[in-house]
């Protein structure tokens, strides 16, 4: 049945506009639009009230819930706090070594923690830190917050985004991070040099030092077994493969796992996940799947394919570019679930390099400016919450500077990596 | 809506976690560490917003600290003329 798509396209619209203005949290945003897509798609027959719910991917949310309940339940123990802390010990008090200490272990905490998780942690030690040895706090906080987006780009755990890419990609563990993890692990260091050169003057206060500064584990027993935990997660996953096991089975199994094996209540886990986001993937699935039906979506893959004249490499700069510069002013998450439909309908051969793009275009764009980044909103308000001024223009600037880097290296890397010919 | 209130906006939704956090961090590094809930005193009427923003202000923390201080040591003296 032929329907008059822009209606559609301006639910769609409307919705973005709604999450970005913060009128409502993002949930309910897309709520709204999916129950207006709903609505019209209805009236006029594009699809049926049963089609509606089998739009929302179970696979996806549970791979979702799974990973969040794990990540609560391993970041609940303290394990990340400490090795932060004692990360920082290590650097000793020199601000130029802490500054490199503390972005590393934001990166690396981010692998395996939410990014809102790992902010609140890692925000928490720079502050403590810097004012303890009277360093200026923001530097240290900013690379963090930083560093905290970019860590997890290569894992398919890592994001939200990468998991709704990964799974839809058709690629396991591994696979995903034998594509993007090389990328990450060389943006660790393009970024670090990058705001080490933007903030050298910040951090040239003498070094001074920490003091008697002991970390001090409390629930050692807790700690070690959500390190056991993340073990037996991390050997699940990069086994999964072989064992046949789907990704969203071992969140799953990981996560009753952390529940039953820890001491944690789990109605105060549960009341931790991130909801907003659960609901925020499953009602823009509804939306993405009824602008699909409208055909919209497959006009943007042929958009797409004419813009690259059915070149591979155009089209994996493409999709790198577009999807990170809108990922820098909308939610990365709803960037990535749009990009899906028209990248599977693309008529290209390989398309691993396309969907490696859209895993780095919108997980580079998605820390570039505080107001659109929950991460880097959290990282200011941390700022502010402190009592310390911050100038958001300045902030702004350093957040887009960084991520346009990221985005240029990653084009670099994706060309030699997938040895894309033009 | 400006870009701080945005952001604060963002932030309040975490922000009693990240309190709780940084009490976590100060406890790690072996500075015991409370966090009170003060009501805002009788007699104030029209001053929400300053008694809001009292964490923010570095006079007030130096002077809580202070208090704190002062009423630890007090407790400390009690503490040792008893035994």
């Amino acid at each position: 049945m032929a329907v008059e798509p822009v209606k559609y396209l301006l639910v769609y619209v409307l919705t973005l506009l709604l999450a970005v203005s913060e009128v409502f949290p993002l949930s309910v945003s897309a709520m709204l639009g999916a129950l207006l897509m709903a609505w019209f798609g209805l009236n006029d027959g594009l699809f049926t009230y049963e089609e509606i719910f089998s739009f929302i991917d179970l696979r996806l949310i549970a791979l979702l819930i799974g990973v969040m309940i794990t990540v609560e339940t391993v970041g609940r123990s303290g394990l990340f706090r400490v090795l932060g802390l004692y990360a920082v010990k290590l650097a000793g008090g020199s601000p130029a070594w802490l500054f490199v200490a503390l972005s590393v272990i934001s990166a690396a905490t981010s692998l395996f923690l939410s990014d809102a998780a790992a902010v609140l942690i890692l925000s928490a030690t720079a502050l403590a830190i810097s004012r303890e040895l009277g360093y200026d706090p923001t530097p240290f906080v900013v690379a963090s917050a930083l560093m905290i987006n970019l860590g997890g780009t290569g894992t398919l755990i890592g994001s939200v985004s990468n998991m709704i890419i990964g799974l839809n990609a058709g690629f396991d563990f591994v696979e995903f991070a034998a594509y993007l993890l090389p990328c990450e692990l060389m943006l660790w260091w393009v970024t670090i040099a990058l705001l080490y050169l933007y903030y050298r003057e910040r951090l040239r206060a003498s070094p001074r030092l920490l003091g008697e500064y002991r970390v001090r584990v409390e629930n050692k027993g807790e700690v070690a077994k959500a390190a056991l935990i993340l073990t037996v997660m991390i050997a699940l996953y990069v086994s999964s493969e072989r064992l046949g096991i789907p990704a969203e089975a071992v969140a799953l199994f990981t996560a009753v796992l952390a529940l039953t094996s820890t001491r944690y209540d789990p109605v105060e886990i549960f009341e931790r996940i991130d909801w907003d986001t659960v609901f925020f993937v499953a009602s823009f699935l509804v939306l993405v799947h009824g602008l699909e039906r409208t055909g919209i979506l497959q006009a943007l893959s042929q958009l797409i394919y004419e813009a690259s004249r059915g070149s591979l490499a155009y089209a994996t700069l493409l999709t790198l570019l577009v999807s990170g510069v809108t990922s820098m002013f909308l939610a990365n998450v709803a960037v990535a679930l749009t990009f899906v439909p028209p990248l599977k309908a693309l008529n290209l051969p390989d398309k691993r390099p396309l969907w490696s793009a859209l895993v780095l275009g919108t997980n580079l764009g998605g820390a570039s400016i505080p107001v659109t980044s929950v991460v880097f909103a959290m990282a200011v308000g941390a700022l502010r919450h402190e009592g310390l001024r911050v100038d958001m223009g300045e902030l702004s600037k350093v957040g887009l500077l960084t991520s346009l880097a990221q985005l240029a290296f990653s084009a670099l890397y994706l060309l030699a990596y997938f040895k894309l010919p033009f | 809506m400006g870009a701080e209130r945005i952001v604060d906006k963002k932030f309040k939704r975490f922000e009693e976690r990240y309190k709780e956090e940084r009490g976590l961090v100060e406890e790690s590094l072996g500075r015991p560490h409370i966090s009170l809930s003060v009501e805002m005193p009788e007699g104030c009427e029209g001053l929400e917003e300053e008694f809001k923003s009292l964490s923010q202000d570095k006079e007030f923390m130096s002077e809580l600290r202070d208090l704190v201080k002062k009423h630890l040591e007090r407790k400390g003296r009690e503490k040792s003329g008893s035994r």
